[in-house]
């Protein structure tokens, strides 16, 4: 038994000539609750389409509990839930309704654990989907991605559109009822927040590309930012490898490093400022400064920079 | 193939081939001789000018064939697009076929209550009006069960349209006159039947078995192979 959940191997992408997912490579522990980020149009949701078997990958393939995705047995697949972009539901059927018929495919239907999120939520039996909220369709797309009591529940963006507080109660409720006994999730999310909270690993991927794939607070730490403070005009500074912006702000100059490592510091010390400041930053910080790539700034910010203003430059 | 998944079927699609067989049931009670009072809401037999019923020669009559074609062909053509279209707008082929069933099963499920519902809603009031047709007394007309196979074979376009609407519904094409292509085989035999060329008309219904079955093939084919994107 490998002790991996989700292996892909070069799973690659095209819709068109565009390549939406190039060669990823992903390895998901057993039990672990992976982040998946990216920005819009990063490739994503066409990856967790891919792992679930909904679009069939040009190149490379998906292992999920050990067996292929695309070839994937109605018995793997009873142990996989998957909740879609949307909490796609059947919009005419009641709670009751949707509940029989999802009940119908699986032995191992926990109708007690269906029943207890449903009351959680204070949600109706006899109500239809069309008549519920964005957030009410999202709890009940989770209660029935749960009751089958699956080993890896796979949910693409599922607090996408909600508010706050619906985003948080139903992450809590997802992570109390799933990782009580070690199943393995893995979610994407723009909500940086929520994946600082609940992912112990992170993936993120940037047009396509999967840049980092980490456990979250090694990527925390990995990114930071430091603030170079000098008696007057900051001198220049040559291309460095691992800077991911270079911002010049008065006397200071703002780096956002990758790998703060010793010989990137003499570097920066070699610049003889007075003061280094290392603030280390929170995961959206550091997936901002990650993904943001070359800036571009408004017209009117591009104009050239006084004494005192900020610049903004490309880079390195 | 899932029992539940016919019930779904079924429950979304009957009311379309209720009104389908409403519709078929009213053309063939006028064919019995009733016209519809539209100012009374009732209907009331037709006479001619000696007072006598006037009832056309059963399954025979000038444009009977073309009408079952027309409400049979227009039910396949509905529930096909429905059951496949509803699903890519609302998202739920993501939902459906991550169920643990074979991506076969599904569609299977999806295909037998769509024939169920096209081939029912057409097929009961036919047959009603067959034992019409067959007791005696009821008309003045010489009837033989032959004279039904026009209706037969529009009975099978009907079908056989359902399973091409189906089948431009599940596929993914760039342009929508390329996605309908699967209607062309269909339009044909449309076009046969209304030209009714004679003799033609029952080779015609031989003809739409092996269309279904390609039909079939294919579609298991497409969902098999498009992406769900």
């Amino acid at each position: 038994m490998s002790e991996y959940a989700v292996i892909t191997d070069g799973l690659t992408k095209f819709y068109g000539d565009t390549p939406v997912v190039r060669r990823l490579d992903l390895k998901i522990p057993k039990g672990c609750v992976y982040g998946l980020l990216g920005r819009n149009g990063a490739g994503k949701s066409t990856t967790i389409k891919m792992l679930t078997g909904m679009v069939i990958p040009d190149f490379g393939h998906a292992t999920l509990l050990g067996e292929d995705a695309r070839e994937m047995s109605p018995t793997t697949r009873a142990r996989i839930a998957y909740v879609a972009e949307g909490h796609p539901l059947y919009r005419m059927m009641t709670i009751s309704q949707l509940e029989r018929f999802t009940e119908s495919f699986y032995e191992n239907w926990n109708g007690d654990l269906f029943g207890q999120i449903i009351d959680h939520f204070q949600l109706s039996r006899k109500r239809r989907v069309w008549r519920m909220s964005r957030g009410q369709r999202a709890q009940i797309a989770l209660a029935l991605a749960i009751a089958p009591d699956p080993e890896l529940l796979i949910l693409d963006d599922p607090t996408l559109g909600l508010d706050t507080v619906v985003r948080r109660d139903m992450l809590e409720s997802l992570i109390q009822l799933i990782q009580r006994e070690g199943r393995t999730i893995l979610f994407s999310s723009h909500i940086l927040g929520d994946v600082e909270r609940v992912a112990d690993r992170i993936g993120i991927m940037v047009d396509g590309v999967l840049r980092v794939a980490a456990p979250t607070d090694h990527f925390k730490q990995m990114v930071q930012r430091v603030v170079l403070t000098f008696d007057d005009t900051p001198p220049p500074l040559n291309e460095t490898e691992g800077i991911l912006s270079n911002i010049v702000n008065g006397h200071r100059r703002e780096l956002t490093i990758i790998g703060l490592t010793d010989e990137r510091r003499n570097i920066l010390e070699a610049l003889n400022p007075k003061v280094i400041d290392i603030v280390d930053l929170n995961l959206e910080d550091a997936f901002i400064e990650y993904t943001r790539g070359e800036r571009r700034p408004l017209p009117l910010l591009n104009a050239p920079a006084k004494r005192g203003q900020t610049t903004v430059t490309t880079p390195t | 193939m899932s029992k539940s998944l016919i019930i779904k079927e079924l429950r979304e699609t009957w009311w379309l081939g209720l009104i389908a067989a409403l519709l078929l049931g009213l053309y063939l009670f006028v064919q019995m001789g009733y016209q519809p009072d539209v100012f009374s809401l009732s209907f009331r037999r037709l006479e001619n000018y000696q007072g006598r019923l006037v009832i056309p020669q059963p399954f025979l009559v000038a444009g009977f064939r073309e009408a079952v074609l027309w409400i049979a062909a227009g039910l396949g053509l509905i529930v096909g697009f429905w059951q496949t279209v509803s699903e890519s707008v609302q998202g739920t082929w993501l939902f459906l076929l991550h169920r643990p069933l074979s991506r076969q099963s599904v569609i299977l499920s999806k295909l037998v209550s769509g024939l169920m519902v096209t081939a029912v809603a057409i097929a009961v009031p036919l047959l009603m009006y067959l034992m019409w047709a067959m007791t005696p007394g009821t008309h003045a007309n010489p009837f033989e069960l032959w004279m039904t196979t026009e209706s037969i074979v529009a009975w099978l376009v009907g079908l056989t349209t359902y399973l091409a609407a189906f089948l431009c519904g599940m596929r993914g094409a760039r342009w929508y006159a390329s996605r309908l292509v699967p209607l062309v085989p269909v339009l044909f035999f449309g076009l046969m039947i209304f030209g009714g060329v004679p003799g033609l008309i029952t080779p015609l219904g031989f003809a739409t078995l092996p269309v279904d079955v390609i039909l079939i093939a294919v579609i298991l084919f497409t969902a098999r192979h498009r992406d769900y994107a």
